[in-house]
């Protein structure tokens, strides 16, 4: 397949990819594409950022205020967890609990909680907590990626 | 199959049958059946009331905690143990005699752990199961 890009000097960017069908290996290059280039909105001390979801470690509401964990950093963000929820859960994120989604491609490890809660250890160091009613969507989404067949787009 | 007896409900229905089972028996042996139903039913009572008010208990109190990120498994268990202590009191109110109640209790205690101890194993394969995928989506470029 050959690859070429043009400058343009006004216009939308855009790219487009010519082939003869769609296939699993295309498929997944969009979408892996689409996940490199989303960006979600958040706020920190009046400033607003673009931040890429492929940095978003796990979205969690406290006290009624949504926020977005980076590696280090977090963000505040208007949305909803709902709608974070609808929006992401093509991208390897999963609701963990009443509170929290959690992007899978930032996990390390898991360790098995009390109460058939699974303890989840973040790349990041952190550790947080899936509760019973979604450890069978946690566990789904963990097999879809470990089979590299994520939803398309 | 595996998914069945790592489910909550599972074991805990496993628990309450085999309690009034283990009871009948119990008043069979003490009482040559004459009591039998009267004993399993104050077992499954007593069991019952103790789950509903855990259940409770979780829903309302814990996840608050953990919301909060206060967890300390500390807090659960002096919960448990209260809502057994206010089970097994409140059944002062019904006619039992002490030694039926130390019997239920005791070997509530003992197929809790038994059922306990054999979800753990379960729960411990479904954990080794999640860190193959993770390692297997970790692999990938």
């Amino acid at each position: 397949m050959e690859l070429r890009w043009e400058r343009i000097q006004e216009g939308k960017e855009e790219i487009i990819i010519r082939a003869y069908k769609m296939t699993k290996s295309l498929e997944k290059f969009i979408h892996d594409f689409k996940q490199y280039s989303m960006e979600l909105y958040g706020k920190k001390e009046d400033c607003e950022y673009r931040i890429p979801i492929r940095n978003v470690y796990y979205i969690e509401v406290i006290d009624g205020k949504c926020f977005l964990y980076e590696k280090e950093e977090f963000y505040e963000s208007q949305q909803s967890l709902k709608e974070f929820e609808s929006r992401l859960k093509n991208f390897g994120f999963v609701r963990i609990s009443k509170s929290c989604i959690l992007n899978c491609r930032k996990l390390k490890g898991v360790k098995a909680d009390k109460n058939h809660r699974m303890k989840v250890f973040l790349l990041n160091g952190e550790c947080l907590i899936v509760n019973r009613t979604y450890l069978a969507s946690v566990k789904e989404m963990l097999k879809k990626l470990s089979e590299g067949g994520e939803n398309p787009l | 199959m595996k998914q069945f007896f790592l489910e909550r409900t599972t074991y805990i229905g496993l628990i309450a049958t085999l309690g009034v089972v283990l009871t009948a028996i119990y008043s069979l042996i003490l009482t040559g059946g004459k009591d039998t139903y009267v004993f399993s039913s104050k077992f499954l009572l007593q069991f019952v009331g103790f789950i509903i008010l855990m259940e409770a208990l979780d829903f309302f109190a814990i996840e608050k905690i953990r919301e909060k990120k206060e967890w300390k498994y500390q807090t659960v268990m002096v919960g448990y143990l209260i809502s057994f202590l206010v089970v097994s009191i409140g059944f002062h109110w019904f006619p039992m005699e002490p030694h039926i109640i130390i019997a239920s209790i005791i070997m509530f205690i003992l197929i809790a752990f038994v059922m306990y101890q054999y979800s753990i194993l379960w729960w411990k394969r479904e954990e080794k199961k999640w860190n193959e995928y993770i390692e297997k989506m970790n692999q990938q470029p």
